[in-house]
């Protein structure tokens, strides 16, 4: 490979995704005159915010090789805990404590299947997206459970310095990821196990241990996502979070992490999630319809992963 | 080559369980089917097929060589990157290692180059017993002297090395005692200096005992 088709490759692995969201806000600029206002962006990103947390823990477990399908149904169960402990007059702490505590317990449960069951993620997942799903549904009998406290919906209505509260709660979980990623033992033995697992595991790591707290994390920021999906929509839905999974993805994927493991980033993930609501808002703004948009979207994630391969190194 | 020989690396190493037999290391027993256990008791392992095996050829140099090493150089889950870039500086600069810098990913180095950061991860994690299974396969002339060199300063330094090979001349250069396996098990036990190729082949194809 010639000097300059290595750079051209390497930039485009590194700013790809930038550039792509740059020139995607571009076109819109010039194709509408309501994109480009404060307003509106902040409305993308408090659009954003459940969708980027739920692709933290997406992130985590695409990078150690893996899967999540279940994040959407998780999604909805910690919702329906935390509203059902919020109705039962247990205290915002402790229902928002028993709804993360649920996301990750369910998460964990998750990796157990995949680590110590030997089960395909794909499967176990899909198995769970369905499990948890279901006790949403029969928790509430299939129906809402809403009307909470001012005080709780502060947590996505409030702001500071004009800022809404889900944008600060998205940079805060990304940055507190972002360093457990890049500077912990467990961050690096994630990377390990999606780049090889059996070279980490017989390095003296414990990977089916390590395997299984991934998907605990994305069971927590699943739970995270519920708590700001359900303070903004001052209600639980059981049937909140459908497809949430195939968002998640795409924003992991169009971040540039590479499905087959062991490489990406979360800055990638931010700017992947915010590829994906602009794009909606975009296509909103002018008028496009919502079976069209579902259409394009497909499109998009379609083009990224194809870019991906194409400027990535090959692998032996 | 169905002699048993990588089957008894990986065991020794803790990658793969054994149905009998105990592991000892310096008279300790090691628990079995336990890399984690293995590396504990001094046991380093160069695999036969580094790719596979050994490397994780989306880290880096350094990352490589610190993956069964963070344990010391983390405080409270923390990596200590100062530390690690140190120490892996200071392999890379001691076996000559050929990388332009530490952070440089090992998928783009070479075969020989590749196998020597393997065995600094084992150097920097203090390895009393090096279990090298075809240590110098797909390897070029250069590197396969360099490599037996690093090898003669293990031993000269009181490590223990265990290497399996087809190459008989390398067998019969490299070693101390020669044990020829067959069948999965242990023909003999040949002292190399009296050793000669047709000795090891007569055992090896159980022509003679």
């Amino acid at each position: 490979m010639s000097g300059w088709v290595r750079w051209f490759r390497g930039a485009g692995r590194r700013f790809g995704t930038v550039a792509g969201l740059m020139v995607l806000c571009a076109i819109l600029w010039t194709l509408t005159p309501h994109f480009l206002t404060v307003g509106n962006a902040l409305n993308v990103m408090e659009q954003t915010s459940i969708n980027a947390i739920v692709a933290v823990g997406m992130t985590y477990v695409i990078i150690s090789g893996g899967i999540d399908l279940s994040v959407g149904s998780l999604l909805a169960f910690s919702g329906i805990v935390l509203a059902e402990g919020l109705k039962a007059g247990w205290g915002t702490p402790l229902a928002i404590a028993a709804a993360l505590f649920v996301g990750a317990v369910t998460g964990v449960a998750n990796g157990a299947g995949i680590a110590f069951g030997r089960l395909p993620p794909f499967i176990m997942t899909l198995g769970m997206m369905s499990v948890a799903r279901g006790a949403a549904l029969l928790v509430t009998d299939g129906r809402p459970v809403s009307g909470f406290s001012p005080g709780f919906r502060s947590l996505a209505t409030g702001q500071a310095l004009g800022v809404p509260s889900p944008i600060i709660f998205t940079l805060a979980m990304y940055a507190g990821a972002h360093l457990v990623l890049s500077r912990t033992r467990f961050g690096r033995y994630v990377y390990g196990i999606g780049g090889n697992e059996e070279a980490t595991r017989l390095s003296g790591v414990a990977v089916r241990f390590h395997k299984t707290m991934v998907y605990g994390v994305s069971g927590l920021a699943s739970a995270v996502a519920a708590l700001l999906l359900t303070a903004r929509l001052n209600t639980a839905q059981p049937i909140a979070g459908i497809n949430y999974e195939l968002d998640a993805i795409a924003a992991t994927v169009i971040g540039g992490t590479s499905l087959s493991g062991g490489e990406g980033s979360l800055g990638g993930t931010l700017v992947g999630a915010l590829t994906m609501g602009v794009l909606r808002n975009g296509l909103n703004l002018l008028g496009v319809s919502s079976f069209l948009q579902q259409l394009v979207i497909g499109v998009v994630i379609i083009g990224a992963v194809l870019t991906d391969a194409l400027f990535k190194e090959k692998r032996p | 080559m169905g002699a048993g020989r990588t089957e008894l690396a990986r065991i020794i190493a803790g990658a793969d369980r054994s149905s009998t037999g105990r592991v000892l290391v310096e008279s300790r027993r090691v628990p079995p089917n336990s890399p984690r256990h293995a590396i504990r008791a001094g046991i380093g392992f160069l695999p036969e097929d580094r790719k596979r095996d050994g490397l994780v050829l989306t880290l880096s140099v350094g990352e490589n060589i610190g993956l069964p090493n963070l344990t010391r150089w983390s405080r409270g889950g923390i990596v200590a990157r100062g530390a690690e870039r140190e120490e892996a500086e200071r392999w890379v600069s001691e076996l000559h290692i050929k990388t332009p810098h530490v952070a440089e990913r090992v998928v783009r180095l070479s075969g020989g180059t590749q196998q020597k950061v393997v065995l600094a991860r084992w150097l920097a994690a203090r390895a009393k017993l090096l279990v090298m299974d075809e240590p110098t396969r797909g390897i070029d002339v250069g590197a396969k002297a360099e490599i037996y060199e690093l090898m003669n300063q293990l031993t000269d330094r009181g490590a223990g090395i265990l290497m399996i090979s087809s190459d008989l001349p390398e067998v019969l250069g490299m070693s101390d005692r020669i044990y020829v396996m067959r069948g999965g098990r242990i023909e003999a036990e040949l002292d190399a200096r009296g050793a000669t190729e047709e000795r090891v082949l007569q055992v090896a194809l159980g022509l003679a005992s």
